[in-house]
Protein backbone atom coordinates (compact mmCIF):
# COMPACT_ATOMS: atom_id res chain seq x y z
CA UNK A 1 0.00 0.00 0.00
CA UNK A 2 1.38 2.84 -0.92
CA UNK A 3 1.00 6.66 1.31
CA UNK A 4 1.86 10.14 -0.12
CA UNK A 5 3.84 11.91 2.08
CA UNK A 6 2.56 15.43 1.85
CA UNK A 7 6.10 17.29 2.82
CA UNK A 8 8.33 15.13 1.26
CA UNK A 9 6.21 15.42 -2.05
CA UNK A 10 7.11 11.50 -2.72
CA UNK A 11 5.22 8.72 -2.69
CA UNK A 12 6.00 5.34 -0.42
CA UNK A 13 4.92 2.10 0.93
CA UNK A 14 3.52 2.08 4.15
CA UNK A 15 4.84 -0.86 5.04
CA UNK A 16 8.75 -0.56 4.16
CA UNK A 17 8.04 2.72 5.98
CA UNK A 18 6.92 0.97 9.40
CA UNK A 19 9.19 -1.71 8.86
CA UNK A 20 12.24 0.54 8.63
CA UNK A 21 11.23 2.14 11.94
CA UNK A 22 10.48 -1.51 13.52
CA UNK A 23 13.87 -2.43 12.16
CA UNK A 24 15.42 0.60 13.42
CA UNK A 25 13.83 0.23 16.50
CA UNK A 26 14.75 -3.44 17.42
CA UNK A 27 18.30 -2.38 16.94
CA UNK A 28 18.11 0.65 19.14
CA UNK A 29 15.96 -1.50 21.76
CA UNK A 30 19.08 -4.22 21.70
CA UNK A 31 21.65 -1.41 21.72
CA UNK A 32 20.19 1.40 23.96
CA UNK A 33 20.92 3.33 21.08
CA UNK A 34 18.85 6.45 19.47
CA UNK A 35 18.79 4.64 15.91
CA UNK A 36 19.09 8.51 14.38
CA UNK A 37 22.51 8.03 13.21
CA UNK A 38 21.07 4.78 10.88
CA UNK A 39 17.39 5.70 10.14
CA UNK A 40 18.77 9.05 8.56
CA UNK A 41 20.87 7.33 6.09
CA UNK A 42 18.79 4.45 5.61
CA UNK A 43 15.71 7.37 4.81
CA UNK A 44 18.49 8.87 2.01
CA UNK A 45 18.72 5.89 0.11
CA UNK A 46 14.86 4.89 -0.24
CA UNK A 47 14.63 8.34 -1.62
CA UNK A 48 13.55 10.61 0.76
CA UNK A 49 15.53 14.44 0.10
CA UNK A 50 17.85 14.59 2.46
CA UNK A 51 15.97 17.92 3.89
CA UNK A 52 13.27 16.50 4.74
CA UNK A 53 15.31 13.29 6.35
CA UNK A 54 17.20 15.47 8.73
CA UNK A 55 14.39 17.30 9.91
CA UNK A 56 11.84 14.63 10.25
CA UNK A 57 14.08 12.03 12.16
CA UNK A 58 14.70 15.00 15.03
CA UNK A 59 10.53 14.76 15.04
CA UNK A 60 10.88 11.06 15.89
CA UNK A 61 14.04 10.89 18.38
CA UNK A 62 11.84 13.43 20.25
CA UNK A 63 9.33 10.54 20.43
CA UNK A 64 11.64 7.47 20.91
CA UNK A 65 14.08 9.63 23.67
CA UNK A 66 10.61 10.46 25.32
CA UNK A 67 9.76 6.85 25.72
CA UNK A 68 12.70 6.21 27.02
CA UNK A 69 13.43 8.86 29.67
CA UNK A 70 10.03 8.20 31.32
CA UNK A 71 11.47 4.96 32.45
CA UNK A 72 14.82 6.63 33.90
CA UNK A 73 12.59 9.04 35.45
CA UNK A 74 10.92 6.44 37.60
CA UNK A 75 14.36 4.84 38.28
CA UNK A 76 15.45 8.50 39.70
CA UNK A 77 17.84 8.08 37.17
CA UNK A 78 17.89 11.81 36.16
CA UNK A 79 20.81 14.12 37.12
CA UNK A 80 18.69 17.35 36.05
CA UNK A 81 21.31 20.05 36.84
CA UNK A 82 23.22 18.28 34.67
CA UNK A 83 21.11 17.78 31.94
CA UNK A 84 19.89 21.66 31.83
CA UNK A 85 23.76 22.64 31.39
CA UNK A 86 23.96 19.77 28.55
CA UNK A 87 20.86 21.62 27.06
CA UNK A 88 21.99 25.48 27.26
CA UNK A 89 24.47 24.20 25.06
CA UNK A 90 22.51 21.74 22.94
CA UNK A 91 20.09 25.08 22.37
CA UNK A 92 22.81 26.88 21.44
CA UNK A 93 24.09 24.06 19.16
CA UNK A 94 20.64 23.47 17.60
CA UNK A 95 20.33 26.96 16.67
CA UNK A 96 23.98 27.28 14.96
CA UNK A 97 23.15 23.95 13.01
CA UNK A 98 19.93 25.01 11.44
CA UNK A 99 21.12 28.15 10.40
CA UNK A 100 24.49 26.19 8.95
CA UNK A 101 21.79 23.59 7.31
CA UNK A 102 19.62 26.87 5.60
CA UNK A 103 22.90 28.10 4.27
CA UNK A 104 23.73 24.65 2.62
CA UNK A 105 20.29 24.09 1.80
CA UNK A 106 20.17 27.52 -0.16
CA UNK A 107 23.45 26.92 -2.33
CA UNK A 108 22.79 22.96 -2.96
CA UNK A 109 25.42 21.56 -0.33
CA UNK A 110 23.68 19.86 2.18
CA UNK A 111 23.35 16.41 1.03
CA UNK A 112 26.78 16.79 0.87
CA UNK A 113 27.69 18.31 4.34
CA UNK A 114 25.23 15.50 5.64
CA UNK A 115 26.87 12.64 4.14
CA UNK A 116 30.24 13.80 4.95
CA UNK A 117 29.33 13.97 8.52
CA UNK A 118 28.04 10.67 8.53
CA UNK A 119 31.09 9.11 6.89
CA UNK A 120 32.93 10.90 9.84
CA UNK A 121 31.21 9.86 13.10
CA UNK A 122 30.22 6.63 11.52
CA UNK A 123 33.42 5.57 10.87
CA UNK A 124 35.24 6.84 13.93
CA UNK A 125 32.37 5.48 16.19
CA UNK A 126 31.82 2.46 14.20
CA UNK A 127 35.40 1.63 14.24
CA UNK A 128 36.26 2.38 18.25
CA UNK A 129 32.89 0.04 19.29
CA UNK A 130 33.91 -2.67 17.03
CA UNK A 131 37.96 -2.54 18.16
CA UNK A 132 36.65 -1.98 21.96
CA UNK A 133 34.75 -4.76 22.10
CA UNK A 134 37.28 -7.11 20.06
CA UNK A 135 39.54 -6.42 23.14
CA UNK A 136 36.53 -6.53 25.66
CA UNK A 137 36.13 -10.45 24.19
CA UNK A 138 40.00 -11.24 24.12
CA UNK A 139 40.51 -9.78 27.75
CA UNK A 140 37.47 -11.44 29.22
CA UNK A 141 39.40 -14.71 27.98
CA UNK A 142 42.54 -13.63 29.60
CA UNK A 143 40.79 -13.02 32.82
CA UNK A 144 42.12 -8.85 33.56
CA UNK A 145 40.39 -6.60 34.75
CA UNK A 146 39.35 -3.16 32.95
CA UNK A 147 41.36 -0.18 34.04
CA UNK A 148 39.87 2.52 36.05
CA UNK A 149 39.37 5.54 35.15
CA UNK A 150 41.60 8.54 35.93
CA UNK A 151 39.57 10.65 38.36
CA UNK A 152 41.16 13.78 38.24
CA UNK A 153 41.94 15.52 34.84
CA UNK A 154 42.57 18.97 33.32
CA UNK A 155 38.55 19.00 32.88
CA UNK A 156 38.76 19.54 36.86
CA UNK A 157 41.28 22.50 36.74
CA UNK A 158 38.68 24.45 34.66
CA UNK A 159 36.74 27.69 36.44
CA UNK A 160 33.15 27.73 37.09
CA UNK A 161 32.69 24.95 39.05
CA UNK A 162 29.28 23.71 40.36
CA UNK A 163 28.34 21.04 42.32
CA UNK A 164 26.16 17.89 40.58
CA UNK A 165 24.75 15.80 43.46
CA UNK A 166 22.62 13.44 41.53
CA UNK A 167 26.29 12.78 39.80
CA UNK A 168 27.89 13.20 42.80
CA UNK A 169 30.36 15.49 41.30
CA UNK A 170 31.80 18.91 42.09
CA UNK A 171 33.45 20.07 38.35
CA UNK A 172 33.36 22.91 35.84
CA UNK A 173 29.96 23.91 34.02
CA UNK A 174 32.25 24.22 30.67
CA UNK A 175 32.78 21.02 29.36
CA UNK A 176 29.06 19.84 29.58
CA UNK A 177 28.34 22.84 28.12
CA UNK A 178 30.37 22.88 25.30
CA UNK A 179 29.32 18.85 25.09
CA UNK A 180 25.83 19.99 24.80
CA UNK A 181 26.85 22.54 21.84
CA UNK A 182 28.20 20.08 19.53
CA UNK A 183 25.39 17.49 20.07
CA UNK A 184 22.72 20.46 19.32
CA UNK A 185 25.23 20.80 16.06
CA UNK A 186 25.34 16.91 14.78
CA UNK A 187 21.23 16.68 16.16
CA UNK A 188 20.35 19.71 13.64
CA UNK A 189 22.89 18.69 10.94
CA UNK A 190 22.77 15.10 10.57
CA UNK A 191 19.37 14.07 12.42
CA UNK A 192 20.78 12.07 15.07
CA UNK A 193 19.89 12.56 19.12
CA UNK A 194 23.57 12.87 19.56
CA UNK A 195 23.35 9.65 22.38
CA UNK A 196 26.19 8.05 20.76
CA UNK A 197 28.96 11.16 20.81
CA UNK A 198 27.22 12.32 24.68
CA UNK A 199 27.44 9.33 26.44
CA UNK A 200 31.12 8.47 25.76
CA UNK A 201 31.87 12.11 26.72
CA UNK A 202 29.93 11.80 29.75
CA UNK A 203 31.50 8.70 30.98
CA UNK A 204 34.82 9.71 29.78
CA UNK A 205 35.04 13.72 29.89
CA UNK A 206 32.66 14.60 32.49
CA UNK A 207 33.11 11.49 34.66
CA UNK A 208 29.35 10.63 35.17
CA UNK A 209 28.73 7.72 37.03
CA UNK A 210 27.05 5.32 34.42
CA UNK A 211 23.61 4.62 36.00
CA UNK A 212 22.76 8.29 35.32
CA UNK A 213 24.19 8.71 32.03
CA UNK A 214 21.43 7.16 29.93
CA UNK A 215 18.70 8.82 31.46
CA UNK A 216 20.28 12.74 31.49
CA UNK A 217 21.30 11.71 27.61
CA UNK A 218 17.74 11.10 26.80
CA UNK A 219 16.62 13.78 29.12
CA UNK A 220 18.65 16.21 26.64
CA UNK A 221 18.17 15.11 23.83
CA UNK A 222 14.37 15.37 24.32
CA UNK A 223 14.20 18.84 24.71
CA UNK A 224 17.11 19.66 21.81
CA UNK A 225 15.43 17.61 19.21
CA UNK A 226 12.30 19.13 20.06
CA UNK A 227 13.42 22.45 19.72
CA UNK A 228 15.45 21.60 16.79
CA UNK A 229 12.76 19.93 14.85
CA UNK A 230 10.67 23.02 15.49
CA UNK A 231 13.40 24.95 14.15
CA UNK A 232 13.43 23.08 11.03
CA UNK A 233 9.26 23.60 10.72
CA UNK A 234 10.06 27.20 10.57
CA UNK A 235 13.21 27.78 8.63
CA UNK A 236 13.42 25.31 6.11
CA UNK A 237 9.56 23.43 5.97
CA UNK A 238 11.03 20.06 5.70
CA UNK A 239 9.43 18.22 8.82
CA UNK A 240 7.09 16.07 7.36
CA UNK A 241 4.41 14.38 10.12
CA UNK A 242 3.05 12.31 7.90
CA UNK A 243 6.27 10.22 7.56
CA UNK A 244 7.56 11.04 11.45
CA UNK A 245 4.48 9.25 12.67
CA UNK A 246 5.03 5.95 10.50
CA UNK A 247 8.07 5.89 12.28
CA UNK A 248 7.39 6.44 15.30
CA UNK A 249 4.83 4.17 14.88
CA UNK A 250 7.44 1.02 13.53
CA UNK A 251 10.28 2.53 16.03
CA UNK A 252 8.13 1.86 19.71
CA UNK A 253 7.15 -1.56 18.47
CA UNK A 254 10.69 -2.44 16.97
CA UNK A 255 12.29 -0.89 20.63
CA UNK A 256 10.30 -3.35 22.98
CA UNK A 257 10.83 -6.46 20.29
CA UNK A 258 15.00 -5.60 20.36
CA UNK A 259 14.92 -4.93 24.35
CA UNK A 260 13.77 -8.29 24.85
CA UNK A 261 16.41 -9.64 22.26
CA UNK A 262 18.99 -7.85 23.65
CA UNK A 263 18.77 -9.71 27.10
CA UNK A 264 19.33 -12.73 25.53
CA UNK A 265 22.42 -11.79 23.29
CA UNK A 266 25.78 -10.88 25.42
CA UNK A 267 27.05 -7.25 25.36
CA UNK A 268 29.86 -7.22 23.20
CA UNK A 269 28.60 -9.73 20.67
CA UNK A 270 25.86 -6.81 20.25
CA UNK A 271 28.54 -4.50 20.22
CA UNK A 272 31.16 -5.70 17.65
CA UNK A 273 27.63 -6.73 15.85
CA UNK A 274 26.28 -2.97 15.96
CA UNK A 275 29.57 -1.58 15.05
CA UNK A 276 29.08 -4.07 11.66
CA UNK A 277 26.00 -2.35 10.36
CA UNK A 278 27.36 0.73 11.71
CA UNK A 279 30.33 0.22 9.62
CA UNK A 280 28.39 -0.68 6.44
CA UNK A 281 26.13 2.03 6.31
CA UNK A 282 29.34 4.72 6.58
CA UNK A 283 30.86 2.41 3.67
CA UNK A 284 27.50 2.80 1.16
CA UNK A 285 27.63 6.45 1.99
CA UNK A 286 31.43 6.89 1.12
CA UNK A 287 31.17 5.22 -1.97
CA UNK A 288 28.40 7.76 -2.76
CA UNK A 289 31.23 10.41 -2.22
CA UNK A 290 34.23 8.88 -3.63
CA UNK A 291 32.82 6.23 -6.88
CA UNK A 292 32.69 8.28 -10.19
CA UNK A 293 28.73 9.22 -10.35
CA UNK A 294 26.03 7.88 -13.05
CA UNK A 295 25.15 11.06 -13.83
CA UNK A 296 26.75 14.21 -12.89
CA UNK A 297 23.79 16.60 -13.04
CA UNK A 298 21.92 17.08 -10.30
CA UNK A 299 18.54 19.07 -10.01
CA UNK A 300 17.01 21.25 -7.03
CA UNK A 301 13.61 23.13 -7.42
CA UNK A 302 14.41 26.56 -5.46
CA UNK A 303 13.31 27.56 -2.30
CA UNK A 304 10.04 29.76 -2.84
CA UNK A 305 10.55 32.82 -0.90
CA UNK B 1 -2.29 25.33 -68.33
CA UNK B 2 -3.30 22.11 -66.34
CA UNK B 3 -0.34 23.82 -63.59
CA UNK B 4 -2.41 26.94 -63.93
CA UNK B 5 -5.41 25.31 -62.88
CA UNK B 6 -4.14 23.48 -60.15
CA UNK B 7 -2.95 26.99 -58.91
CA UNK B 8 -6.16 28.73 -58.96
CA UNK B 9 -7.30 25.85 -57.58
CA UNK B 10 -4.86 25.87 -53.86
CA UNK B 11 -5.75 29.72 -53.82
CA UNK B 12 -9.25 29.01 -53.58
CA UNK B 13 -8.91 26.59 -51.37
CA UNK B 14 -6.45 28.33 -49.05
CA UNK B 15 -8.67 31.79 -49.47
CA UNK B 16 -11.57 29.00 -47.93
CA UNK B 17 -9.56 27.41 -45.34
CA UNK B 18 -8.98 31.08 -44.15
CA UNK B 19 -12.77 32.13 -43.58
CA UNK B 20 -13.73 28.66 -41.99
CA UNK B 21 -10.62 26.63 -41.33
CA UNK B 22 -10.48 23.06 -39.26
CA UNK B 23 -10.42 23.35 -35.90
CA UNK B 24 -9.96 20.95 -32.86
CA UNK B 25 -11.84 20.02 -29.98
CA UNK B 26 -10.71 18.57 -27.15
CA UNK B 27 -11.99 17.05 -23.71
CA UNK B 28 -10.60 15.41 -20.72
CA UNK B 29 -12.05 12.39 -18.46
CA UNK B 30 -11.03 14.71 -15.49
CA UNK B 31 -10.59 18.58 -14.77
CA UNK B 32 -9.11 17.46 -10.78
CA UNK B 33 -6.61 15.65 -9.99
CA UNK B 34 -6.43 15.16 -5.99
CA UNK B 35 -3.74 13.92 -4.30
CA UNK B 36 -4.69 12.39 -1.13
CA UNK B 37 -3.26 9.64 1.21
CA UNK B 38 -3.19 7.06 -1.02
CA UNK B 39 -2.08 8.81 -4.08
CA UNK B 40 -0.51 6.25 -6.51
CA UNK B 41 -0.68 8.66 -9.56
CA UNK B 42 -3.28 9.21 -12.12
CA UNK B 43 -3.96 8.17 -15.99
CA UNK B 44 -6.12 11.19 -17.70
CA UNK B 45 -7.71 10.48 -21.17
CA UNK B 46 -7.19 13.58 -23.35
CA UNK B 47 -10.01 13.06 -26.46
CA UNK B 48 -11.74 15.14 -29.00
CA UNK B 49 -12.79 15.24 -32.48
CA UNK B 50 -11.37 17.46 -35.78
CA UNK B 51 -14.37 19.60 -36.68
CA UNK B 52 -14.22 20.23 -40.50
CA UNK B 53 -14.19 23.90 -41.81
CA UNK B 54 -15.95 25.13 -45.37
CA UNK B 55 -13.01 23.64 -47.39
CA UNK B 56 -13.77 21.21 -49.69
CA UNK B 57 -10.48 19.81 -49.88
CA UNK B 58 -9.97 16.77 -47.02
CA UNK B 59 -6.22 18.03 -45.02
CA UNK B 60 -4.25 15.52 -43.84
CA UNK B 61 -4.76 15.98 -40.32
CA UNK B 62 -2.19 15.42 -36.96
CA UNK B 63 -2.64 16.22 -33.77
CA UNK B 64 0.02 17.00 -30.95
CA UNK B 65 -0.86 17.03 -27.77
CA UNK B 66 1.11 18.53 -24.90
CA UNK B 67 0.64 18.33 -20.64
CA UNK B 68 2.58 21.10 -18.92
CA UNK B 69 2.79 20.89 -14.92
CA UNK B 70 3.32 24.09 -13.08
CA UNK B 71 6.23 25.84 -13.52
CA UNK B 72 9.18 26.44 -11.17
CA UNK B 73 12.76 27.49 -11.10
CA UNK B 74 15.14 25.09 -10.82
CA UNK B 75 18.89 25.22 -10.39
CA UNK B 76 20.92 22.29 -11.94
CA UNK B 77 24.84 21.73 -10.76
CA UNK B 78 27.52 19.68 -11.74
CA UNK B 79 29.80 16.98 -10.00
CA UNK B 80 33.24 18.03 -9.70
CA UNK B 81 35.94 15.97 -7.83
CA UNK B 82 37.27 18.20 -5.45
CA UNK B 83 39.91 16.90 -2.98
CA UNK B 84 38.63 12.97 -4.41
CA UNK B 85 35.39 13.46 -3.42
CA UNK B 86 32.08 14.32 -5.32
CA UNK B 87 30.68 17.78 -4.47
CA UNK B 88 28.07 19.76 -6.19
CA UNK B 89 29.09 22.22 -7.85
CA UNK B 90 28.59 25.35 -11.50
CA UNK B 91 24.91 25.85 -10.66
CA UNK B 92 22.97 26.76 -13.42
CA UNK B 93 19.54 28.46 -12.74
CA UNK B 94 17.01 27.93 -15.58
CA UNK B 95 13.35 29.57 -14.57
CA UNK B 96 9.73 28.70 -15.82
CA UNK B 97 10.64 25.38 -16.26
CA UNK B 98 7.21 23.01 -16.19
CA UNK B 99 7.70 20.45 -13.30
CA UNK B 100 6.04 17.96 -15.80
CA UNK B 101 5.68 17.75 -19.40
CA UNK B 102 4.32 14.92 -21.58
CA UNK B 103 3.83 15.02 -25.18
CA UNK B 104 2.19 12.87 -27.48
CA UNK B 105 1.35 12.69 -31.18
CA UNK B 106 -0.36 11.00 -34.04
CA UNK B 107 2.66 10.44 -36.14
CA UNK B 108 6.66 11.38 -35.25
CA UNK B 109 6.77 14.92 -34.51
CA UNK B 110 9.30 15.37 -36.75
CA UNK B 111 7.77 13.98 -39.84
CA UNK B 112 5.00 15.93 -39.04
CA UNK B 113 5.92 19.36 -38.11
CA UNK B 114 8.71 21.32 -39.54
CA UNK B 115 11.55 21.90 -37.16
CA UNK B 116 11.56 26.16 -37.51
CA UNK B 117 7.49 25.69 -36.63
CA UNK B 118 8.48 23.36 -33.85
CA UNK B 119 10.93 26.39 -32.84
CA UNK B 120 8.09 28.73 -33.69
CA UNK B 121 4.72 27.01 -32.26
CA UNK B 122 7.27 26.28 -28.56
CA UNK B 123 6.00 22.50 -29.74
CA UNK B 124 8.15 19.58 -28.20
CA UNK B 125 12.04 19.43 -27.05
CA UNK B 126 13.19 21.96 -28.85
CA UNK B 127 11.28 24.88 -26.31
CA UNK B 128 13.37 23.65 -23.70
CA UNK B 129 16.67 25.19 -25.40
CA UNK B 130 14.75 27.90 -26.60
CA UNK B 131 16.44 31.46 -24.96
CA UNK B 132 18.77 33.87 -26.07
CA UNK B 133 21.43 32.07 -23.97
CA UNK B 134 23.32 29.71 -26.02
CA UNK B 135 26.06 29.43 -23.81
CA UNK B 136 27.19 25.99 -23.82
CA UNK B 137 26.83 25.34 -20.38
CA UNK B 138 23.77 26.28 -20.05
CA UNK B 139 22.57 24.15 -23.35
CA UNK B 140 24.53 21.11 -21.60
CA UNK B 141 22.25 21.87 -18.11
CA UNK B 142 19.24 22.11 -20.27
CA UNK B 143 20.05 18.83 -22.03
CA UNK B 144 21.03 17.04 -17.96
CA UNK B 145 17.31 18.34 -16.97
CA UNK B 146 15.65 16.81 -19.65
CA UNK B 147 17.68 13.11 -19.43
CA UNK B 148 16.56 13.63 -15.25
CA UNK B 149 13.36 14.43 -15.78
CA UNK B 150 12.67 11.63 -18.45
CA UNK B 151 14.74 9.38 -16.54
CA UNK B 152 12.55 10.18 -12.94
CA UNK B 153 9.23 9.95 -15.38
CA UNK B 154 8.29 13.32 -14.96
CA UNK B 155 8.86 14.00 -18.83
CA UNK B 156 8.01 11.93 -21.79
CA UNK B 157 8.33 12.30 -25.20
CA UNK B 158 5.77 10.60 -27.79
CA UNK B 159 4.84 7.56 -25.96
CA UNK B 160 1.91 6.31 -25.74
CA UNK B 161 0.86 7.72 -29.16
CA UNK B 162 -2.60 9.22 -29.74
CA UNK B 163 -4.87 7.00 -31.25
CA UNK B 164 -6.67 8.03 -33.91
CA UNK B 165 -10.58 7.00 -35.09
CA UNK B 166 -12.80 7.24 -38.00
CA UNK B 167 -10.31 9.82 -39.43
CA UNK B 168 -11.71 12.48 -36.97
CA UNK B 169 -11.59 11.08 -33.73
CA UNK B 170 -8.53 11.05 -31.29
CA UNK B 171 -7.68 10.00 -27.78
CA UNK B 172 -4.41 9.39 -25.77
CA UNK B 173 -4.24 8.38 -22.33
CA UNK B 174 -1.39 10.33 -20.00
CA UNK B 175 0.37 9.15 -16.69
CA UNK B 176 0.69 11.40 -13.78
CA UNK B 177 3.46 10.37 -11.53
CA UNK B 178 2.72 9.25 -7.85
CA UNK B 179 5.21 11.94 -6.84
CA UNK B 180 3.60 14.98 -7.79
CA UNK B 181 3.89 18.52 -7.80
CA UNK B 182 0.36 20.71 -6.97
CA UNK B 183 -0.79 23.34 -9.30
CA UNK B 184 -2.58 23.35 -12.66
CA UNK B 185 -1.82 21.48 -15.78
CA UNK B 186 -1.95 22.78 -18.73
CA UNK B 187 -2.61 20.57 -21.81
CA UNK B 188 -2.52 21.33 -25.22
CA UNK B 189 -4.40 19.56 -28.13
CA UNK B 190 -2.94 21.38 -31.45
CA UNK B 191 -3.89 20.50 -34.86
CA UNK B 192 -1.54 19.72 -37.38
CA UNK B 193 -2.02 20.46 -41.32
CA UNK B 194 0.59 20.63 -43.90
CA UNK B 195 3.19 20.79 -41.54
CA UNK B 196 2.10 23.71 -40.05
CA UNK B 197 -0.21 24.20 -36.56
CA UNK B 198 -2.88 25.49 -37.88
CA UNK B 199 -5.40 25.37 -34.51
CA UNK B 200 -4.67 24.79 -30.97
CA UNK B 201 -6.79 23.79 -27.69
CA UNK B 202 -6.26 24.45 -24.49
CA UNK B 203 -7.21 23.48 -21.00
CA UNK B 204 -6.17 22.93 -17.33
CA UNK B 205 -6.32 19.87 -15.26
CA UNK B 206 -6.59 21.28 -11.75
CA UNK B 207 -4.13 18.66 -9.41
CA UNK B 208 -4.63 19.43 -5.70
CA UNK B 209 -4.23 17.78 -2.10
CA UNK B 210 -6.99 17.10 -0.36
CA UNK B 211 -7.78 16.27 3.32
CA UNK B 212 -4.79 15.35 5.46
CA UNK B 213 -2.32 15.89 2.71
CA UNK B 214 -3.93 19.27 2.27
CA UNK B 215 -4.02 20.53 5.70
CA UNK B 216 -0.29 19.40 6.90
CA UNK B 217 0.99 20.66 3.49
CA UNK B 218 -0.86 24.69 3.89
CA UNK B 219 -0.30 24.06 8.04
CA UNK B 220 3.38 23.04 7.27
CA UNK B 221 3.82 26.33 4.91
CA UNK B 222 1.40 28.98 6.71
CA UNK B 223 1.44 28.38 10.36
CA UNK B 224 5.25 26.66 10.41
CA UNK B 225 5.94 27.88 14.33
CA UNK B 226 2.20 25.68 15.14
CA UNK B 227 3.03 23.15 12.66
CA UNK B 228 6.22 22.31 14.15
CA UNK B 229 5.24 22.65 17.67
CA UNK B 230 2.15 19.86 16.29
CA UNK B 231 4.78 17.89 15.47
CA UNK B 232 6.63 17.52 19.04
CA UNK B 233 3.56 17.55 21.00
CA UNK B 234 2.30 14.78 18.35
CA UNK B 235 5.82 12.81 18.56
CA UNK B 236 5.53 13.31 23.14
CA UNK B 237 2.19 11.71 23.01
CA UNK B 238 3.11 8.97 20.57
CA UNK B 239 6.40 8.14 23.02
CA UNK B 240 3.83 8.36 26.22
CA UNK B 241 1.51 6.18 24.35
CA UNK B 242 4.02 3.92 23.53
CA UNK B 243 5.61 3.41 26.91
CA UNK B 244 1.87 3.13 28.89
CA UNK B 245 0.87 0.60 26.56
CA UNK B 246 4.08 -1.71 26.99
CA UNK B 247 3.85 -1.58 30.65
CA UNK B 248 0.66 -2.31 31.08
CA UNK B 249 1.90 -6.12 28.98
CA UNK B 250 4.67 -6.73 30.78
Amino acid sequence: MQVYLPIAEVSVNIFLIIGLGALVGILSGMFGVGGGFLMTPLLFFIGIPPAVAVATEANQIVASSFSGALAHFKRRAVDLKMGLILLLGGLLGASVGVYIFKILKEIGQVELLVTLCYVVFLGIIGSLMFFESLSAITKRNSQTKPSKIKRHTWVHRLPLKMRFRTSNLYISAIPPFFIGVLVGILAAVMGVGGGFIMVPAMIYIIGMPTKVVIGTSLFQIIFVTAFTTIMHATQNYTVDAMLAILLILGGVVGAQVGVRLGVKLRAEQLRILLSIIVLSVCFKLALDLLLTPNEYFSIMVDVKK
Amino acid sequence: MKSFLTLLFLLTASVETVQAKDTVIGGLSTRNVSINTTFTGSDILIFGTIKRGDSEEIVLSDIIIEVFGPKTNITVRRKKKIFGIWVNSDPIKINNSPSFYSIVSTNKIDDILKKSEQLKSKIGRTQFFESKNSDSNYIEAITAKLRIKNKDGYYSFNNPPVKVKETSLFSASISLPANLTEGDYKTKIHLIQKGEVTNTSIDTIRVRKVGLERWLYKTAHNSPLFYGIFSVLLALFSGWGASTIFRRFQ
